[in-house]
């Protein structure tokens, strides 16, 4: 584990005993960091109202309380893990009630199969494995010269902005950010193949 | 080959970018998920603090405190279960015993019937009569929130202030009345229409200058100048056609059926969600009937009602393929006084909801709010009705 993983462990770590311990800022960072992750599920993609997303949160701090202590390494990725699980959880319990009607020769509507309204297609990965890997990857690409505004430019994109937009928050050119944001694809993979 | 490279990652750009909607299974969707989230992920982790010290110790109380409850909870479940299991053996032993000891007969099978509903009716076709969902009473922020309904480039000045409302529970139409629908009606009472008396015509885009509106007095819902199959959304409906409707199925069917009130329509529009559609906060071909044509929106006027997925109450199209009525009389506000209650008279402007095939996607928001009079009829105008429970 490079050096930089260490050190974010160690922070994930120190974050979650705050909560669990009750000491230093109480556990504050560590909601504030799952707030905003299950506000960021909800904005485009995920949709759940504010009550369920502090149920998610709710459930999440239980999950902590109970398992925690078992906890020795990889910390962020165990945390983004089971975040990630209560949320799919919350959404599948919608996805039972959904029905879709087709229309038969005759034109009238015939219920067909359960269509997914809300794409899992991260639910049943390997979760685990899978975050460690790419924060290995992005804690690569931030160590780089040109990192930061790297990943500004980056988590700007995955939120919905366009380039222009990027462009005017981080002042450089449309065509500086569309080439930046061209060779992410490549770079991730050629990075996971070094790193993972 | 240089195109398809290219074509697949312009793919994993729409997902990495949260454009569209990853599909299950497909490696490289799933991939550029997984790169999306955890972008997400360690932006969320280096946001400083917006939670106190003293909101965390307060959230960890309520933290522990629940999961002990659920820990006692768990271990009494565990005892019960231990008991009725051990009963069970014992219970199973004697009569295993008492069997062996008769003579052999054919043993009939008996099933027990199960005790579980389903939350929503089980879904059959629509017929010529609508098909009802209840919803439960209870309580949501009607209007525009900041935040949520307004990421779409704002609200319009109608949908504020948002407000907390409560709402009985009734039952509504799992989708719009259908062109089938309707015609049982007219056919069973000789209903003539707004549009069809004296051929006054149905409201469609002027097709010389398509910014403009006209009234066509060869259109109404039999022909509102594009086929509609008996499956589509009746249209070139005024607001007193379907109260006709509605007045007809009561009597009909021996229940109270109407139309809907603003706050019953947002509630059911919403489906338990904060965001501008019950999807999310952008718009989405892929969930609704509005202007234009993409992915699975495929209409350019109505579409079959039930195309889209259902939102989280099994209700279709709340949002796009066509406006509908409310009972509700127009109000420019929700800052409703008692006075302001009073000038809603028999002839004011009613509401209406949800946007149609021919709008922009923000008018089809779940806030997004409209007048007509109660004789207007459109090609984009059509409703459904509520019945209340008992």
């Amino acid at each position: 584990m490079s050096e930089t993983r260490f050190v974010a462990d160690t922070q994930c770590q120190e974050m979650l005993l705050h909560f669990v311990e009750q000491r230093g800022d109480k556990g504050a960072k560590l909601l504030s960091v799952l707030t905003r992750y299950i506000q960021s599920c909800a904005y485009r993609h995920y949709p759940l109202s504010a009550e369920d997303q502090q149920d998610i949160l709710q459930e999440v701090a239980i999950k902590i309380l109970n398992h925690s202590q078992h906890l020795s390494e990889n910390c962020s990725a165990w945390l983004f893990s089971i975040v990630r699980n209560e949320y799919i959880d919350r959404l599948r319990h919608y996805q039972t009630k959904k029905k879709v009607f087709e229309p038969d020769l005759d034109g009238t509507l015939v219920a067909v199969a359960e269509e997914n309204t809300l794409s899992l297609a991260f639910a049943d990965q390997d979760l685990y494995n899978q975050v460690d890997c790419l924060e290995r990857v992005f804690d690569e690409i931030a160590r780089q010269p040109t990192g930061a505004a790297d990943m500004a430019i980056y988590t700007d994109y995955v939120q919905g902005l366009s380039n222009s937009e990027i462009a005017e928050r981080t002042g450089r050119t449309i065509g500086a950010i569309a080439k930046r944001l061209s060779g992410l694809r490549d770079r991730v993979w050629q990075l996971k193949q070094e790193l993972c | 080959m240089a195109d398809e490279n290219e074509h697949e990652t312009e793919a994993w750009d729409e997902v990495v970018s949260g454009k569209r909607l990853p599909v299950a299974g497909k490696g490289d969707d799933e991939e550029a998920e997984a790169v999306r989230q955890v972008l997400l992920w360690r932006q969320a982790r280096e946001q400083t603090a917006v939670i106190s010290p003293e909101q965390a110790a307060a959230f960890y109380q309520r933290s522990e405190q629940l999961r002990r409850e659920r820990l006692r909870s768990s271990r009494g479940k565990t005892l019960s279960l231990l008991v009725v299991v051990g009963l069970g053996l014992l219970g199973a032993g004697l009569g295993l015993g008492w069997w062996l000891s008769q003579p052999t007969t054919l043993s009939s099978a008996v099933s027990t019937p199960t005790t579980t509903q389903p939350m929503i009716p089980a879904a059959a076709p629509p017929s010529d009569m609508p098909q009802m969902i209840a919803l439960a009473a209870g309580s949501f922020t009607m209007g525009c929130t900041a935040g949520w309904d307004d990421q779409l480039g704002g609200c319009r000045e109608n949908e504020y202030p948002a407000h907390s409302v409560q709402v009985k529970g009734f039952a509504i139409a799992r989708h719009e009345i259908t062109v089938q629908q309707f015609k049982r009606f007219v056919d069973d009472t000789s209903y003539v229409t707004t549009a069809e008396f004296q051929q006054q015509g149905c409201a469609i885009q002027d097709l010389q200058k398509p910014s403009a509106w006209v009234i066509s007095p060869n259109h109404n819902w039999r022909n509102p100048s594009f086929t509609q199959p008996p499956v589509h959304p009746v249209v070139c409906v005024s607001w007193q056609d379907a109260q006709a409707y509605a007045e007809w199925l009561s009597k009909k069917t021996g229940h109270s059926y109407r139309l809907p009130t603003e706050a019953e329509w947002e509630y059911a529009a919403r489906g338990g969600k904060i965001t501008a559609f019950y999807w999310g906060s952008q718009p989405d071909r892929n969930f609704a009937n509005i202007l234009g044509v993409e992915g699975k929106d495929q209409w350019a006027q109505t579409a079959p009602v039930g195309q889209f997925a259902a939102n989280p109450f099994g209700l279709h199209d709340m949002a796009g393929n066509v406006w509908e009525w409310t009972a509700d009389c127009w109000q420019q506000t929700y800052q409703i006084t008692a006075s302001t209650q009073e000038t809603c008279s028999q002839n004011a402007f009613r509401a209406r909801r949800g946007g149609g095939w021919d709008n922009v996607p923000a008018s089809a928001r779940s806030a997004a709010r409209s007048p007509a009079s109660l004789l207007d009829r459109s090609y984009v105008l059509g409703f459904r009705v509520v019945k209340d429970l008992p």
